[in-house]
C-alpha cells in the first residue's frame, strides 16, 4: 500500500528534479546564475561590472545636453578602446552593450565605418556583382560625434587583503569641432581578503 | 493597469519599491521622477536607519503605460554605513518607458 503511495508520487518527483536549474556533471555541480546578478567569485573585472557601467554610461549619454541638443537621429561612431588594465578585457561586448541601449533608444544610430564594413561596402564596387543591385558608395551618413572609452585599474595590496581599483572614463567629441562635448565616468572598488 | 507616474513629482514612495530580504533597516527617504531629453529619470533617496552597516542590492524596471516590462536593470550593489543616505538614479532607455519599480534585496 505504501509502496504504491510512492509510486503515484514518482511523476511529481520527476517535474521537481527538472525543474531545478542545477545538474551534475562528472562530479561537479553546475548551475545556472542570473546573468544580470552580482557576480563575488573574484575582483577582478567581470560581467557584472561591464553590464553596470554599459547600462549606467550609456543612460547618460542618452539625457547628455548633447543629445538633447540635437535635432532627428544622432549619428555616433565608435572608437577603439584603451585598456590601460593588466587584465585581459572584453572591451568590444562593454561597447556592444552601450551601443545596444543607444540603437533601441530609437534617438541614434551607430555609424559602422570599421574595416569589414567598407570592405563589404568596396567590394560590391567589383565587377563580382550585378551593378544595378548592389549598395552605392558616397550615401554614407557622417556621424556628429564620437565615441571613446577607457579603463584603468590599480591593484594595492598588504599580507591581508587586496584591492583592485577600475576607472572607466567615457567621452563624446563632437568631430566637426573636436571638442569634447560630454564626459563621464565611474570607479568600481572591489576588494577581498586573503 | 499600472498608472502613469506624475512626472516632476515626488511619487508615492513605498508604491514603487519591491523589497526582498532583509531591507527593513532601508528608509526611503524619497523618490523623484522626471523626464529627461524624452526619457523618464528616478532619483531615490535611502537612509540605513540602523548602527551597523546594510548591503544590498537595487535595480530599476522600467514598464510602458499599460504597465508591461519594458526592461530591467543589472543589480547593483551598495554598502551603507549607520545613519548614511544614499542616491542613486536611473533612466529608462526607451522613451515608451512611463512608470517604472524599484527593487530592494537586502544582504544582511
Amino acid at each position: 500500500m505504501k509502496l504504491r503511495r510512492y509510486v503515484g508520487l514518482l511523476p511529481v518527483i520527476f517535474v521537481v528534479a527538472c525543474a531545478t536549474d542545477s545538474a551534475r556533471f562528472g562530479g561537479n555541480t553546475v548551475t545556472y546564475q542570473d546573468p544580470k546578478g552580482i557576480n563575488t567569485v573574484s575582483n577582478e573585472f567581470n560581467l557584472t561590472d561591464m553590464n553596470n557601467i554599459a547600462e549606467a554610461m550609456a543612460k547618460k549619454i542618452l539625457i547628455s545636453p548633447a543629445l538633447r541638443d540635437t535635432q532627428g537621429l544622432v549619428r555616433i561612431a565608435v572608437l577603439p578602446f584603451r585598456n590601460d588594465t593588466s587584465e585581459y578585457i572584453k572591451s568590444q561586448e562593454i561597447y556592444d552593450k552601450i551601443t545596444t541601449i543607444l540603437i533601441n533608444s530609437g534617438k541614434v544610430r551607430i555609424v559602422n565605418a570599421s574595416n569589414d564594413v567598407v570592405g563589404a561596402l568596396q567590394a560590391q564596387q567589383s565587377g563580382l556583382y550585378n551593378q544595378a543591385k548592389t549598395a552605392k558608395i558616397g550615401n554614407a551618413n557622417g556621424a556628429k560625434f564620437a565615441i571613446q572609452a577607457s579603463l584603468a585599474s590599480m591593484t594595492n595590496r598588504n599580507s591581508n587583503m587586496r584591492v583592485n581599483s577600475y576607472v572607466f572614463g567615457i567621452k563624446l567629441t563632437e568631430l566637426e569641432t573636436l571638442e569634447v562635448v560630454w564626459q563621464e565616468g565611474r570607479d568600481i572598488v572591489k576588494s577581498s581578503q586573503r | 493597469m499600472t498608472a502613469a507616474i506624475p512626472v516632476g513629482a515626488q511619487v508615492a514612495k513605498e508604491t514603487k519599491i519591491i523589497r526582498t530580504g532583509s531591507t527593513k533597516n532601508l528608509k526611503l527617504e524619497s523618490v523623484k521622477a522626471r523626464k529627461a531629453n524624452g526619457y523618464l529619470q528616478v532619483q531615490v533617496t535611502l537612509i540605513n536607519d540602523s548602527s551597523r552597516t546594510v548591503e544590498f542590492n537595487y535595480r530599476f524596471r522600467w514598464l510602458d503605460e499599460a504597465g508591461f516590462k519594458l526592461a530591467e536593470e543589472s543589480w547593483q550593489p551598495a554598502r551603507l554605513f549607520p545613519g548614511q543616505s544614499y542616491d542613486f538614479e536611473g533612466v529608462a532607455g526607451e522613451v515608451s518607458a512611463t512608470d517604472f519599480s524599484i527593487e530592494l534585496n537586502g544582504m544582511n
